[in-house]
């Protein structure tokens, strides 16, 4: 394997957490995930020529991979097969990581419904952007930031509790 | 839950499963709006070319008289000069690189420009041949009729009928070519730019 490429794929195995967080936010089923996490690795690869360090790398990847989450579309005429809210196989015992989990994944439903402006300044809030950041990664406004993202936040209360799932 | 809890959920939802690809350079991208453009093109391009190539025996195919195909082939280096300009415009289009690095809006700024571009490129390139294929048109109607044509030419016969013929011809076939050419085009790109358009709303404060 090459150099660059070996170099790229070990800065992404370090950030991979950053791909799956956005793949699980912007796409339901797992056919889809696992399409939109391999377009953002193929964008980032494509456009690794242009990191020129100036920013960390983390930086540089949360654009890029926001950027191909949003304008990502699914493949057409697939079964939808979505994901189980809560895993089988989870220990009885383990309760704290069970309750987690089902946060998460509630969570991960309810934002489905939001549009894909909204979850990127959901997702950048979860990442602790501030509302500057979240402004600069999007080319918005700081002040535009912090309405759109409280905006967010109560639709996104407003879907969970909808759910059945209290917040 | 609160977002308190939400944040702890979050941030406990690790990702040591996620497998990365081993071979980028089998990655291929084909799911953003101008990886499909690309795709859509690429197909285009090779009908396209077909098209262009076959038309080039129209003379030969129809048995045109001598006179009859010097003017064709006249027409014919116009119409290849015009399509390949606007093929390779398309060309550079397809081969550019969208690089999403920078901000949402400016990348979506650029994507929708981009696919508008395109599709304007598209248009105008369907406009600028379809007199010639009108006139390629015409020079097989008449292909038979060259006794009448001279007539009409020396005065001996009146043109008016087909004069007026050839105008409908003219205006019908220009009428529909320019329906069908904004129903593919918004059938086949249209809908990608809407789709970005829509997310750059949402973006507005």
């Amino acid at each position: 394997m090459k150099e660059k490429e070996q170099e790229f794929l070990s800065r992404i195995e370090q950030h991979k957490g950053i791909l799956y967080k956005v793949s699980k936010m912007y796409m339901d089923n797992r056919d889809d995930q696992d399409d939109l996490f391999q377009e953002m690795v193929c964008q980032l690869w494509k456009a690794y020529d242009s990191f020129k360090g100036e920013s960390q790398f983390s930086t540089w990847m949360y654009r890029v991979a926001i950027n191909t989450a949003i304008v990502f579309l699914k493949k057409e005429k697939r079964k939808v097969d979505k994901y189980e809210l809560v895993s089988e196989n989870i220990k009885e015992e383990d309760c704290d990581a069970h309750i987690k989990e089902s946060q998460i994944e509630h969570f991960y439903k309810a934002v489905q419904k939001l549009d894909k402006i909204d979850k990127a300044i959901i997702f950048y809030q979860l990442e602790g952007f501030s509302h500057r950041e979240i402004g600069e990664n999007l080319g918005i406004s700081e002040g535009n930031a912090r309405v759109k993202l409280n905006r967010a936040k109560e639709k996104l209360k407003e879907i969970i509790k909808n759910q059945g799932y209290g917040f | 839950m609160d977002f308190n809890n939400l944040q702890s959920a979050w941030n406990n939802d690790k990702s040591e499963n996620v497998v990365l690809p081993t071979n980028l350079e089998k990655l291929q991208s084909a799911n953003t709006p101008l990886d499909k453009i690309r795709k859509n093109l690429k197909k285009e391009f090779a009908y396209q070319l077909l098209s262009i190539v076959l038309l080039g025996f129209i003379p030969v195919l129809y048995k045109f008289t001598p006179l009859v195909t010097t003017a064709f082939y006249g027409l014919f280096a116009l119409f290849l000069v015009i399509c390949g300009y606007f093929l390779a415009k398309l060309f550079l289009f397809y081969k550019r690189l969208n690089v999403a690095n920078t901000n949402t809006k400016d990348n979506l700024y650029d994507t929708y420009f981009d696919i508008r571009l395109n599709m304007e490129m598209y248009k105008s390139f369907t406009y600028s041949v379809m007199p010639f294929a009108l006139a390629f048109g015409v020079m097989i109607v008449l292909k038979d009729h060259s006794q009448l044509i001279t007539d009409v030419i020396l005065n001996k016969k009146s043109g008016d009928a087909i004069i007026a013929g050839l105008f409908g011809m003219f205006i019908g076939v220009m009428i529909s070519a320019a329906f069908i050419t904004e129903w593919w085009v918004n059938h086949f790109y249209g809908k990608y730019a809407k789709e970005i358009r829509k997310v750059i709303d949402e973006l507005k404060e």
